[in-house]
């Protein structure tokens, strides 16, 4: 299938990678610069979710095989990006449910998924990361974790409506007032003087 | 769309002209409004301090080691489906869990057999009838047969394992028994994973709109409230959403809290009538809500009250979603003790 287009949409790298006449080598090439477009971003995606690296990996990895093993079922109905964070959300959670099936561990912990943490921030020692982090801490978990979604991980709002299962709307109106909290936050200067809303 | 969104959208170079010059003119006379600009662009620039989650050091060379036999047998054969699974080292603890998960979730087929005894004992959960068929407005008036209507028309099982064709459409999918005594380790356990019942819902196939529907008038038919929601399960605490299709959230996983909020919930009885005694009732419903709180979008389907070691347990089975495709075709049968509501087991089909 000639794809004309220098930077092909990812709809028509998919396409690429399920076109049974393209030689092999692209059919390949395709679907690996998937992975390179979205392999962080599904890592961060779970790393948000799960609480260890290795754990995110592992579903990261699962996404990613979905991927390569049922293309076929993609049906276009949306966005490949949100189909793609739609199955990281599931695979993150079948993760979370795993390890509820250990015995003795409260159900309770189960449910902290929006406790979880924001991004694995490497600029934590930074004044101006340590601020912001300490202001994000005072959003509630939903609010902080789709700000940081999108603007921090660069997700757009639809790809943060798809791991919440939100309305795109939603997640804009959400994200819009979190961003004014966030700057008022930062104006008042009482970052770190208001108890957390997580605990 | 009120001020902070429009600024929002400002920003983000999302608004179109005639909105972007409206803007424009009102900020030049408005002071409140440059303001929240500013307050907006400041906390877009702090934001830019926090840099994008990494990637772990080698992970997509672990990655593409684990892709390789999928995608290379994607590429030979068409189309590209395979059932095989490879996860590349990650971690040892890790690697071994998810290996030794997906071989269970291949080893694990729904057990008819050891679930006989509880399908002879099926009887229904809540006063009234809540049908598929009622949920489903596409579904013509004369299919809208009630769960009494259909369980006398044919035997439970042969209803159950009609499939999606022959189905009844109007049948409950709650489910309840009591009074089983089982073990936490056997494959009895396993409850309902081969329940008849959950078995002919999944055979349904609902696609995601219908499942989430059913899901939630079954939970607020149960516990008085939806606690079905998206990933976060905290209510938002300015009061907005919900209006644009986000589902239902519970209030921050307090049980207590939201009985408090529980309207019309309906007394949970057994097929032959009998009212489910208060204690046990209590116990099934606090331990159900904290189940779904973890953004299960989930129908409860059957409930069974059993004794495991001397201590009163119920095995709870949840139809979910397909990870692949958003079908509701998922069964989950989730041991919890009673008093803690700790998971004892968990079992997918």
């Amino acid at each position: 299938m000639p794809v004309t287009d220098p930077t092909p949409s990812d709809e028509e790298l998919l396409a690429r990678y399920l076109d049974v006449a393209s030689e092999r080598s692209e059919r390949e090439a395709a679907f690996h610069t998937l992975v390179d477009r979205y392999h962080r971003r599904v890592f961060a995606v779970c790393h948000m979710v799960l609480s260890t690296a290795g754990d995110a990996e592992d579903a990261t990895q699962e996404t990613f095989l979905k991927l390569a093993r049922n293309a076929a079922s993609f049906r276009g109905e949306a966005k490949l990006s949100t189909w793609l964070y739609r199955v990281a959300r599931n695979v993150c959670t079948d993760h979370v449910r795993h390890d509820a099936r250990r015995p003795s561990t409260p159900v309770a912990e189960v449910g902290d998924l929006a406790e979880a943490p924001v991004a694995q921030d490497t600029s934590a020692g930074t004044d101006a990361a340590v601020t912001v982090r300490a202001a994000l801490d005072q959003l509630d978990p939903l609010s902080r974790q789709l700000l940081v979604l999108v603007a921090v991980e660069g997700l757009s709002y639809a790809e943060a409506a798809a791991v919440h299962d939100l309305a795109t709307g939603t997640v804009k109106s959400r994200v819009s007032r979190a961003r004014a909290r966030l700057a008022q936050l930062l104006a008042e200067g009482t970052v770190g003087d208001e108890p957390t809303s997580h605990p | 769309m009120d001020d902070i969104e429009r600024c929002t959208s400002y920003l983000d170079g999302t608004l179109d002209a005639e909105e972007r010059a409206a803007l424009e003119a009102e900020l030049a006379g408005d002071a409140e409004l440059r303001a929240l600009l500013a307050g907006l662009e400041r906390a877009e620039r702090a934001l830019g301090a926090l840099e994008p989650t990494p990637l772990p050091a080698g992970a997509r060379e672990r990655l593409d080691a684990a892709l390789a036999q999928v995608v290379d047998e994607a590429l030979t054969h068409d189309p590209p489906a395979t059932d095989a699974v490879a996860v590349a080292p990650t971690t040892a603890e890790a690697s071994g869990r998810a290996v030794d998960e997906l071989a269970q979730r291949r080893r694990r087929r729904p057990v008819v057999a050891t679930t006989a005894g509880v399908a002879a004992g099926l009887a229904l959960l809540a006063g009234g009838v809540i049908g598929i068929g009622q949920l489903m407005p596409e579904r013509s008036g004369d299919q809208a047969m009630t769960q009494a209507d259909t369980s006398e028309v044919l035997p439970e099982e042969e209803r159950a394992l009609s499939g999606t064709e022959a189905a009844p459409p109007g049948d409950l999918p709650v489910v309840i028994d009591e009074g089983r005594t089982t073990t936490a380790t056997g494959e009895d356990a396993q409850g309902p994973l081969g329940d008849p019942v959950l078995q002919a819902l999944a055979q349904r196939r609902l696609p995601p709109e219908d499942g989430v529907r059913l899901a939630e008038e079954v939970q607020r038919r149960v516990l008085g409230a939806a606690v079905t929601a998206g990933l976060a399960t905290t209510q938002d605490p300015e009061g907005g959403g919900g209006a644009d299709g986000e589902q239902g959230a519970a209030p921050d996983g307090d049980a207590a809290q939201r009985d408090e909020a529980q309207g019309d919930v309906e007394p949970l009885m057994t097929r032959d009538g009998r009212v489910l005694d208060p204690a046990s009732s209590e116990d099934v419903r606090r331990c159900l809500t904290e189940l779904l709180d973890p953004g299960q979008q989930a129908i409860p389907a059957t409930i069974e009250l059993v004794t495991i070691d001397g201590e009163d347990a119920a095995i709870f089975g949840l139809l979910s979603r397909d990870p692949d495709g958003d079908i509701f075709t998922r069964i989950e049968a989730w041991t919890l003790t009673l008093d803690a509501c700790q998971v004892l087991r968990f079992d997918q089909s």
